[in-house]
């Protein structure tokens, strides 16, 4: 979570859906319509650094003229009301739930566990973080031999096998941004010890 | 630092080798090199000519050395001697056929135990067999074939602990630096992501969520086995 981190920012730009709870003029560019308005009730998917400021800022507060006029008597609501993301909706979590080493969590969102755990942050999400925790607890477990059998091979070759290896094994493929890391610090550990045994 | 990352949160391999170096082990010297024991022997070599000087470590072992009367020196400087045949090394207790097959017997026995190897166990053996080969009584070989086997059973052992890993405590009894080492920045990113989550839902207790981290950290087991590598490095 450093300021630096170009995963945490890639994150920061992942969409979610985005209910207005307001109407407010001039924003239809979101939508694809310059100059018009956005009603309420309208869903957009807006990106995540964007919606987390609109779902805590309540708009009466702000006092100014446009946001009055949508709903006079809702004045500390938020401008806007987040929906799960489908990263995190039932669907995917049914999964998790299924097999957790075979749910393709790269395609889902590259940056899930980023993601994740801002869900959980901003919502105290028990039930969300615990079953993420379990999906990330068992998936180590593969990385982790993938890690042990890339490094045990990698003593001779160093700079291509990562690649071959990535390439031979579909589970791989599958892994979030930050998940990739931590198996090239893992394999890359086993490697070096692989190679100072001989 | 300009290190990079993976050179900044571990050892590499060298660096373990490099401070297993600096333990004691136990020679038998082949050569006199004590002033008043060579006087007495009838030779008046006492000049200091023959005497070592040594600019990083006190040479007062080195100096009172007896033949064939065991002295303590540092693996490496044992080592140096060794390579110019000057002394023998005595080959630890636990670096033989016999107690490497108890051992292997333990490991087999307790399936969630570690058997008492010393910290240094992988490195130390994987040095003498390299350079010390013609001071054991048992056949390389062998021994080197039970380290190994050794080396594979307690790996098996820890891919099981890693399923049980959890935020908070990871206990890593017994195991050598070496094996901590390389399952070090695996253990050390899942369980800093687990740390994280717990930490996200579980804000009510800490309140300012940068001491909760900080102190949440502390308690890791990551870092106790920092402390007994780094504790057992001192002794």
């Amino acid at each position: 979570m450093a300021y630096f981190d170009l995963d945490d920012v890639l994150c920061d730009g992942s969409e979610v859906p985005c209910r207005f709870l307001h109407t407010v003029p001039g924003l239809g560019f979101l939508d694809g319509r310059p100059g018009g308005t956005v009603t309420a009730g309208t869903t957009l998917r807006l990106p995540l650094w964007l919606a987390q400021i609109l779902a805590v800022v309540v708009a009466g507060g702000e006092g100014e003229e446009g946001e009055g006029e949508g709903e006079e008597g809702e004045d500390n609501t938020p401008f806007v009301e987040m929906q799960v993301p489908g990263a995190l909706g039932p669907k995917v979590l049914a999964a998790v739930r299924a097999d957790p080493v075979a749910l393709d969590v790269h395609a889902v969102q590259p940056h899930f566990y980023a993601l994740a755990l801002r869900w959980c942050a901003l919502y105290a999400d028990q039930d969300l973080a615990r079953q993420v925790a379990g999906l990330l607890l068992q998936r180590a477990q593969e990385i982790n031999g993938f890690a042990v059998a890339g490094g045990a091979q990698g003593g001779n070759t160093d700079s291509s096998n990562g690649a071959s290896i990535t390439a031979s094994s579909p589970f791989l493929a599958t892994l979030d941004e930050w998940e990739k890391g931590v198996y090239r610090d893992a394999q890359r550990a086993r490697r070096d010890a692989s190679r100072w045994g001989r | 630092m300009s290190l990079p990352s993976h050179l900044q949160e571990t050892f590499s391999p060298e660096e373990v080798q490099f401070v297993v170096e600096n333990q004691k082990i136990k020679i038998f010297p082949r050569i006199t090199t004590n002033r008043r024991r060579n006087g007495r022997t009838g030779d008046a070599s006492g000049d200091d000519s023959n005497q070592w000087k040594m600019l990083t470590v006190d040479g007062s072992v080195l100096d009172n050395m007896v033949a064939m009367r065991s002295t303590e020196v540092a693996l490496w400087l044992a080592l140096l001697l060794k390579q110019q045949s000057k002394c023998n090394i005595i080959i630890p207790g636990w670096l033989t056929v016999k107690s490497l097959d108890a051992m292997l017997q333990f490991e087999k026995r307790n399936k969630d135990r570690f058997g008492t190897l010393p910290w240094d166990w992988q490195v130390l053996s994987e040095i003498l067999f390299k350079q010390a080969a013609d001071d054991f009584s048992d056949p390389i070989h062998e021994l080197r074939n039970r380290i190994q086997d050794l080396k594979e059973i307690r790996q098996m052992k820890v891919l099981q602990g890693l399923k049980f890993m959890n935020e908070s405590h990871l206990q890593l009894d017994n195991l050598g630096l070496m094996e901590i080492n390389e399952m070090r920045p695996f253990i050390v990113d899942i369980m800093d992501k687990l740390r994280e989550f717990h930490a996200a839902v579980n804000v009510q207790s800490a309140v300012d969520d940068d001491a909760g981290d900080e102190d949440m950290s502390m308690g890791t087991g990551i870092y106790s086995d920092r402390d007994i590598s780094a504790s057992s490095r001192t002794h």
